[in-house]
């Protein structure tokens, strides 16, 4: 992307928020709802400022964030193997697919009963309910990645000599490439969700709780600051690691290379 | 000499309708040095046949030998280039012409020097740091023949390999493949559906009739090389060898227009 375009895109979106920020002060001051309904953007501002000095969002959004980190490198190494016996063996491609299918539009805080059953109201609960957000989506991404692979790929490769573990690394892996990294993109922001719903319910820490706990105050500034702290780590995470690597991805392969947004 | 025996290749499918004979009873001998063309209607089977010679599909019935010893998995002795060129989108045009010689075991600087000598002849060398879509059609199809040519195979089968290609660039890859068989003296097997292209190109013509595919009739070329798609001998011969081909197609056009 050229720097202009950058500029171009920073300045659109400072525009938008501009527009967003007078709307919202404007409602607030034709005082249609009382403030505690309907707190300006001034005194969310403050809340976010205070809950920062306070440490409470530092530390919920470091809680959350390790659960995270942690449950979501579970789902992608248990994805990964489960989507590569997948391509492995037909038999499991061919039941576990339409079940993975079935069980990815299944709302993932559903787990949160057994979770709780399974583990008690602890991280563990918490974890298992982020796998099983991101875990299909991980685990259907590698296996249709490269089962798709192109057949006239294989053939040229097996023509040029490879076979088993170098056929799979170097022509199959890469091949699906595009499709894998998709989907863990998915299976992040899957994952996300999932775990402030949990947190929501098992209410032990994290920005999950955070919201929870603005909303017992009855302080919906707070309960804003903290929506604003989700959306920001959402957006920053995605950024750093995802965009990145699919711009580069795309560019190589001469895909679809402007990134849509900020 | 024989570098190249096909020994009675049938071959057939089982689809929802029944048996589809694809090959019938294929003999053929290719000697060593050999550039021989296959044309036939499209849809006959001449795929099929590259693949079979390749080791990529398996016949029902007879052998590929190569230097007498019959041959039944791929290997790149018998080199295949796509008709799209199957380069590896993930990979530079380097690291897609090394790629064999890397899967060979060949070390680093040993194959990127080999890699980078037939990118130069095949006029790539500015290229090299190129990913795949960045190259028109023609210079893809270069690649393709550069990373063929590094695996420095027994034989070349090329699969239409012109076929999306515009009439100039195609006349310009018609010279430099000429140019590069003269220097390598490979056997090659070159299939093709534009019987100019096999009159300029090739030192004997098979035309192959329409499902099952056999060899109907061969035509030996014995111009002087190099040769240009618009001689008038390479034109002359190929109105003859079109004369032979033109019952298949319009066979071929009747069969896929009743399906």
């Amino acid at each position: 992307m050229s720097s202009r375009s950058h500029i171009r895109g920073l300045a659109d979106a400072v525009l938008f928020l501009s527009v967003l920020l007078g709307i919202w002060e404007l409602v607030y001051r034709l005082a249609i709802y009382p403030t505690y309904l309907f707190p300006s953007p001034a005194m969310v501002t403050s809340s976010l400022f205070s809950s920062i000095s306070s440490g409470l969002l530092p530390i919920g959004i470091l809680t959350s964030l390790t659960r995270l980190a942690i449950g979501y490198t579970i789902s992608i190494i248990l994805g990964a193997t489960i989507g590569l016996a997948m391509v492995k063996s037909p038999y499991l491609g061919r039941t576990l697919r339409p079940f993975g299918v079935g069980i990815q539009s299944f709302p993932s805080i559903a787990w949160v009963s057994p979770a709780i059953l399974w583990f008690g109201f602890n991280d563990y609960a918490m974890i298992f309910v982020t796998v099983m957000g991101a875990l299909f989506s991980i685990t259907l991404g590698t296996y249709d990645g490269i089962r798709n692979t192109s057949p006239t790929y294989i053939n040229a490769a097996r023509n040029m000599g490879a076979k088993g573990a170098r056929l799979f690394f170097f022509v199959m892996l890469p091949a699906a490439s595009p499709k894998i990294v998709s989907e863990l993109r998915h299976g992040w922001s899957f994952a996300w969700r999932s775990l402030i719903g949990a947190e929501m319910i098992m209410a032990t820490l994290g920005l999950g709780h955070l919201l929870m706990y603005g909303r017992e105050l009855n302080d919906l500034s707070v309960v804003f600051a903290v929506m604003l702290a989700i959306f920001a780590v959402g957006q920053v995470v995605d950024r750093l690691l995802f965009e990145n690597l699919q711009h580069r991805i795309s560019k190589r392969w001469g895909l679809a290379t402007e990134p849509i947004g900020l | 000499m024989s570098k190249l025996e096909l020994r009675g290749i049938t071959k057939y499918y089982e689809t929802e309708n029944g048996r589809l004979l694809a090959l019938k009873n294929i003999n053929l001998i290719v000697k060593d040095g050999e550039f021989v063309c296959v044309v036939g209607p499209s849809g006959c089977g001449k795929t099929t046949l590259l693949n079979i010679i390749a080791g990529l599909e398996k016949p029902q019935e007879g052998q590929v030998l190569l230097d007498g010893q019959q041959v039944n998995d791929t290997s790149p002795e018998r080199l295949v280039v796509f008709q799209e060129g199957a380069l590896f989108p993930w990979l530079t045009v380097l690291q897609n012409v090394e790629f064999g010689l890397k899967i060979a075991g060949v070390e680093r600087e040993k194959r990127q020097e080999i890699a980078r000598s037939y990118l130069e002849m095949m006029h790539l060398s500015k290229f090299e740091s190129s990913y795949i879509h960045q190259l028109s059609t023609g210079m893809k199809q270069r690649v393709a023949i550069a990373r063929g040519l590094a695996m420095d195979p027994q034989v070349l089968l090329m699969d239409e390999p012109f076929a999306a290609l515009d009439a100039q660039t195609r006349d310009m890859l018609h010279a430099e493949l000429q140019n590069i068989h003269a220097k390598t003296r490979k056997t090659v097997v070159f299939v093709t559906h534009n019987v100019r292209e096999s009159a300029c190109l090739a030192d004997r013509v098979l035309v192959l009739t329409y499902r099952p595919a056999s060899i109907k009739k061969e035509f030996p070329i014995n111009f002087p090389r190099p040769r240009q798609i618009e001689d008038h001998f390479v034109v002359d011969t190929a109105k003859v060898i079109f004369a032979e081909l033109k019952d298949e197609v319009e066979r071929a056009v009747s069969e896929q227009l009743v399906k």
